[in-house]
């Protein structure tokens, strides 16, 4: 396997200090380290162009704990492992060099209790608070019934948002619960007047423990959860783990079965970002693009029930191919379907960006350099819409994404509307897609037969899925049972970058550019607000806050207090 | 303004939207919806009960004698069980209609039939 030069030049520059270095796959290259070195061997790194960190995933090999860098350049993948003992868990933070890393390195220290020295996050992130001190529940030694019991011993409440100390301003926290995705998300907003000054992100409200409960099931039983980490991407989720699974067991899948996985993947993204396009409309008080693609996308949903049975979750991919055909039959009528897609999504596109009512909410707001974007590591349509060329399918080709033609759309807008017309036109690239991968899909097979135990491998899967990169890490045990799994959803990644885009927003703004990630919206139906100058607490609903909106654009009310005095909306806590 | 055609051309259609209970959606051949089992055909190597992701399948006895209970509101609809079935002695009809406010009617047997002497 070829080494590239950077790690060799690693070696040289860093001496001993680097223990081994190899590569097992194409395109992913693994350095093992010494603790002392991290910092040096990152910014070497970064400096030979890996900027972006696709995940950090913790460990525990029963020896020690052991954290593991992804770095990615262009779609290679450089993992940058480094051993670290029980007694004594701790690392520098890399988030002066990479500051994208900071979610990341706070979901190792909850999880595993690895305290990274100079985080800028020191309370928990991913963990409730009221949690014990050193229980840390992806170590080994706490088994499932251990943490139940934690759970119900301590009375572990959702994770509460603290009051920093300030004058005058405003701290207005988004309380988050969304059933869709893994990470819903709590942004405490500092605001002056109107206007944002910082946001900082709490996720954890939901925490599943899938990651745990992955670690007690079989191969096939995982493959089912994984798709139900969420409901919108759920082809995604299962792509990503039979890639993993399959790269573990050093398993070739069929062509038609690659050509069927890549239709699938379309499909979802297609349905996806029509479901983004309405969740969009609605943010900014236009219902009826709600109504117009969220009916278009039941067409979409119909051909993908039609192919496998359920609206919503597929169970098409399986470990060794898919688990059914698509029937000629059935060739013609997707193929209409994507041809009526691509007609409205045109539509869309041409009529939402000539609409006032829209392009006013849009264009220009939520702003954010591309370098920005760079540096917070965004993925997906967020980052493209802000220049940033990072495509999976495009880097780091998956299935048979590296023989179908397709444009990687990027545009140069860097704002919220940008990432409007990146999703209107990715649906037009998808649809055509769909329509080359069933015209050119192989005959014959499309499953074959995998063992149910999986070696004790490692293996790093990552495709794009409609909100970005998604990363999937495996680490099989020999059994039927795997020793670690990892998921890092591109909502995860998206979120210090959106902070950024947050910052200067207008409070009134803040669903829409919240919204511009796609981030399986319904996390803000609860906002806090408290006025310290003031003493006051209250809670406004969404309604609240475009109630607020509407009366603050006729001008007849100018402060959140002025709302409150005059509806009583929410007023909780004096 | 640019909205205008689209909303005339809407304002004399039916709703897009089924009057569901009084209309009802047909299922697509191959809708996953409850399982089937065929009892004749079962050997009872317990595959699907060990496959199934949430535990929605009991099986009682061991082998050819074996019976099986679904939990149907344990299930998921992902047919796992008629995919690992060796035989297929699973199948998955196109009923969906399951909400009820009595668990014990979402419990569904197989048995094994009868053997006719001749």
């Amino acid at each position: 396997m070829d080494i590239p030069i950077e790690v060799d030049l690693l070696k040289e520059k860093l001496g001993d200090k680097v223990i081994e270095y190899g590569s097992i796959k194409p395109k992913r290259i693994y350095v093992k380290i010494d603790k002392s070195i991290v910092k040096d061997a990152v910014n070497m790194l970064v400096s030979q162009g890996y900027t972006h960190i696709s995940t950090i995933t913790g460990l525990d090999t029963g020896r020690g704990l052991e954290v593991l860098y992804h770095l990615d350049r262009m779609g290679s993948l450089i993992t940058v492992r480094v051993d670290i003992p029980y007694d004594n868990p701790k690392l520098p933070s890399i988030t002066d060099i990479i500051p994208g890393a900071v979610l990341y390195e706070g979901e190792v220290r909850d999880l595993f209790g690895v305290s990274f020295e100079g985080n800028p996050y020191p309370k928990p992130i991913v963990l409730p608070d009221g949690w014990p001190e050193g229980f840390h529940p992806l170590r080994k030694v706490y088994k499932v019934d251990d943490v139940k019991k934690i759970i119900i011993e301590h009375e572990v409440g959702a994770p509460q948002i603290e009051v920093e100390e300030g004058r005058g301003a405003v701290y207005i926290p988004i309380g988050p619960q969304h059933p869709a995705l893994k990470e819903p998300i709590g942004l405490r907003f500092v605001v002056e007047g109107e206007y944002i000054v910082k946001v900082k992100a709490r996720i954890g409200y939901n925490h599943r423990g899938i990651e745990k409960a992955m670690e007690n099931q079989t191969y096939i039983q995982n493959l089912i959860l994984t798709e139900r980490i969420c409901g919108i991407c759920s082809v995604a989720h299962t792509q990503c783990y039979v890639l993993a699974v399959e790269s573990a067991l050093d398993l070739d899948i069929p062509e038609r079965a690659r050509y069927i996985r890549v239709v699938m993947n379309e499909l979802n993204r297609i349905h996806s970002h029509m479901l983004w396009m309405g969740v969009a409309g609605h943010e900014v008080g236009f219902d009826t693009v709600l109504m117009y693609t969220w009916r278009d996308r039941e067409y979409v949903l119909d051909i993908l029930e039609a192919i496998s049975g359920n609206r919503v979750t597929y169970s098409i991919n399986v470990i060794g191919g898919v688990r059914r055909d698509i029937p000629d039959d059935l060739k013609d009528r997707i193929i209409k379907t994507m041809d009526y897609v691509e007609g409205r999504a045109k539509l869309y596109m041409d009529l939402l960006s000539r609409d006032p009512s829209f392009t006013r909410r849009t264009v220009g707001v939520g702003k954010a350099s591309t370098v920005d974007a760079l540096t917070l590591c965004a993925v997906g349509p967020t980052a493209r819409a802000f220049k940033v060329r990072k495509d999976i399918r495009k880097d780091d080709p998956y299935e048979a994404y590296g023989e179908i033609p397709f444009e990687m759309v990027v545009v140069d807008n860097c704002d919220v509307a940008g990432t409007f017309i990146v999703r209107a036109k990715e649906i037009l690239e998808s649809a055509g897609i769909v329509r080359y991968a069933l015209e050119h899909m192989p005959s014959g097979d499309y499953r074959v037969k995998a063992p149910r135990r999986v070696p004790q491998v490692e293996a790093i899967a990552r495709i794009e899925a409609p909100r970005g990169e998604l990363v999937h890490y495996l680490k099989g045990s020999g059994g039927e049972q795997l020793e670690r799994y990892k998921v890092r959803t591109p909502t995860l990644a998206n979120i210090p970058f959106v902070a950024k885009m947050l910052e200067g927003c207008n409070v009134a703004d803040i669903p829409i550019v919240f919204a511009a990630i796609d981030p399986c919206m319904a996390c803000e139906d609860r906002m806090e607000f408290i006025d310290e100058s003031k003493g006051l607490v209250w809670t406004w609903s969404l309604e609240d806050l475009r109630a607020y909106r509407k009366l603050r654009e006729k001008g007849s009310i100018s402060k959140p207090i002025e709302y409150i005095d005059r509806f009583g909306g929410g007023l909780n806590v004096v | 303004m640019s909205f205008e055609p689209e909303l005339l051309k809407h304002a004399f259609k039916k709703p897009f939207t089924l009057l569901y209970p009084f209309e009802r959606r047909e299922t697509p051949k191959g809708f996953r919806g409850r399982i089937e089992y065929d009892m004749t055909r079962c050997t009872g190597c317990g595959l699907c009960a060990r496959d199934c992701p949430s535990g929605a399948i009991e099986m009682i006895g061991r082998g050819r004698t074996a019976e099986f209970k679904v939990h149907l509101y344990m299930c998921t609809f992902c047919g796992q069980c008629a995919d690992s079935c060796p035989v297929n002695a699973i199948s998955l009809t196109n009923e969906y209609e399951y909400a009820s406010t009595d668990k014990s009617k979402l419990i569904f047997e197989f048995k094994r039939p009868v053997e006719k002497k001749t």
